[in-house]
């Protein structure tokens, strides 16, 4: 007998809201929808309202892990569309910053990924490690989490010989570590027994429905931006596409672990390889009428932003598809047929951000099923009407 | 491949579909399509250069019309393929008949409704269906993973 579970929008097991409706059969799952638009934050529409400059910092916070990823592919964009080239010091110092987070989102996961599976000890470790590098992010940028080191035309803040050799410190702290985890995540039985055969994804599923980043690459898929349209300085820089072909939960993490360690040889790359010179050129204040398409590989993906300029100094349209969205079509694929006891495992594997993937453009009535498009003036007016303008603090009694 | 081939397959192969070609930048090329030819163009593109990867379609609202991009990676280049619908009636045909897609919108019709939905057919479609029945992984039972020497409860 077949029935649905709900799961969400609200529910204690997930950090955002999303509805995960599974159709099961005793613990197996047979089906399973998912249903977004819990959130709308209305960041493209922001983006038509500020300048090339101010979109940079709005771009950026679009995502609280990958945030460098979303600000450095709107960058490269508008740098395309002012025809403006960075100095070569200036995309090493970009680059350098986006491995590093590439390295705190994959030990991010990677902890989160052993709390799913139990393993809380090992969530622990990953979690103390990664403060290694958000610490050497910190000193970089001045920041932890939104660094504001991006600039169009280059990058905001310089690097210095000790600042140099921190970084080198760093990495080597962390590579130690890192191949430790590499030999626990793929040898330790209990992690593997609880990780082997979860979440199956098999190569033509992966390439049919347009899976991306270490979802497709555990699946035998060899496709990484840096590598298949390479940008800035990747077309330069030795280091190797990590795949894996269990096409499980099992190879997405070790897809992710030796992603990490491809990530230090970038990063000594970069401050062995430091060119000496500026870190940033001028910018224009406009933009010539155009559009760009820019990529970049995110940590959980392909990140893809399309930015329209009609002359002015606000782009006209700036579309942004996060990699989540990419991975949703294949994670109803990796459900099927799985356990429930499997559900936050698989879903956690694909490393979703599900507030940077929504965008919701119209909205149905779930009693009526009527249709309407909400305006920024509709929403003010009802949230006039639910929360009318209430007295100052002041003249509120004390409720104890 | 580079642009230049990439232009010429376009111009040669697609000649009367495809036009306005435009190659702004390094490894990014423009095209314009009327949405008759839509599906066309890209099962065409599938054939001819095995363009896979839809990275995202973006929509653009362009006066009395609006602009749909489509957005393809390739190893050689990304092709944007435009094709503009009128305000009047925005229809254009899914394209899940040339690339297999998006399964979230197919099987949610009546609810908060996501503005990527790539791919909008109705859940009675073909596609769907065959999307139903494709073959999956055999289920992996408890009794199964014991008797290959798996502890029962992983």
């Amino acid at each position: 007998m077949k029935f649905q579970i709900p799961i969400g929008p609200q529910h204690p097991a997930l950090k955002e809201p999303i509805s995960l409706r599974m159709t099961v059969e005793g613990e197996v799952i047979r089906d399973a929808d998912i249903r977004l638009g819990y959130n709308h934050r209305g960041v493209e529409k922001l983006a038509e309202q500020k300048n090339w400059i101010q979109n940079i910092y709005l771009m950026e916070r679009i995502c609280g892990i990958c945030s460098h990823s979303h600000s450095t592919c709107y960058v490269q964009g508008v740098e395309k569309l002012m025809e403006i080239e960075p100095p070569r010091r200036g995309i090493f110092i970009r680059y350098l910053v986006s491995e590093l987070e590439r390295v705190h989102s994959h030990l991010l996961w990677l902890g989160v990924a052993a709390h799913e599976a139990g393993f809380d000890s090992f969530f622990m470790y990953t979690w103390r490690d990664r403060e290694v590098v958000m610490d050497l992010l910190e000193m970089i940028s001045g920041n932890r989490v939104h660094y504001a080191i991006n600039t169009i035309g280059g990058v905001r803040r310089d690097l210095d010989e000790g600042q140099i050799k921190k970084i080198r410190d760093g990495i080597k702290i962390l590579r130690e570590r890192s191949e430790f985890y590499l030999k626990i995540g793929s040898t330790e039985p209990t992690f593997v027994g609880r990780l082997a055969g979860v979440g199956y994804l098999s190569k033509a599923d992966a390439i049919a429905l347009c899976a991306v980043g270490p979802t497709t690459r555990a699946s035998g898929v060899a496709i990484d931006v840096r590598k298949d349209d390479p940008h800035a300085f990747y077309d330069e820089v030795p280091f190797d596409l990590i795949t894996a072909d269990t096409c499980d939960v099992l190879g997405r993490t070790v897809v992710r672990i030796k992603e990490v360690l491809e990530s230090y040889k970038i990063c000594e790359y970069i401050v062995d390889n430091l060119p000496a010179g500026d870190i940033a050129v001028k910018a224009p204040k406009k933009a010539k009428p155009n559009e760009v398409v820019s990529r970049y590989e995110a940590p959980r993906g392909e990140n893809i932003h399309y930015i329209k300029a009609n002359g002015t100094d606000k782009p006209e349209r700036v579309k942004v598809r996060a990699p989540t969205l990419g991975n949703y079509a294949a994670t109803v694929v990796m459900l099927r047929n799985g356990f429930i006891a499997d559900i936050p495992l698989i879903f956690a594997a694909i490393d979703p951000c599900i507030c940077c993937a929504e965008r919701v453009v119209e909205l149905v009535d779930a009693r009526s099923g009527e249709e309407s498009v909400v305006r920024f003036s509709d929403l003010r007016a009802l949230a006039a009407k639910r929360r009318p303008v209430r007295s100052v603090k002041g003249n509120v009694p004390w409720p104890l | 491949m580079n642009d230049a081939q990439i232009i010429d397959i376009l111009n040669t192969r697609f000649s009367g579909q495809v036009r306005d070609v435009t190659n702004p930048a390094v490894r990014r090329i423009f095209f314009t399509v009327e949405p008759k030819d839509l599906l066309a163009v890209v099962g065409g593109l599938k054939e001819a250069m095995g363009l896979w990867f839809l990275s995202t379609i973006s929509g653009v609202d362009a006066g009395e019309s609006f602009e749909i991009v489509y957005h393809f990676g390739h190893d050689h280049g990304n092709l944007n393929l435009r094709t503009r619908i009128p305000k009047a009636d925005p229809h254009v045909e899914s394209i899940t008949r040339t690339s297999r897609g998006d399964p979230l919108r197919t099987r949610a019709p009546g609810h908060v409704r996501n503005g990527h939905r790539s791919y909008p057919r109705p859940a009675s479609s073909p596609h769907v269906r065959r999307l139903a029945g494709r073959e999956l992984p055999p289920p992996q039972g408890l009794e199964v993973r014991a008797a290959r020497g798996g502890h029962p409860r992983r």
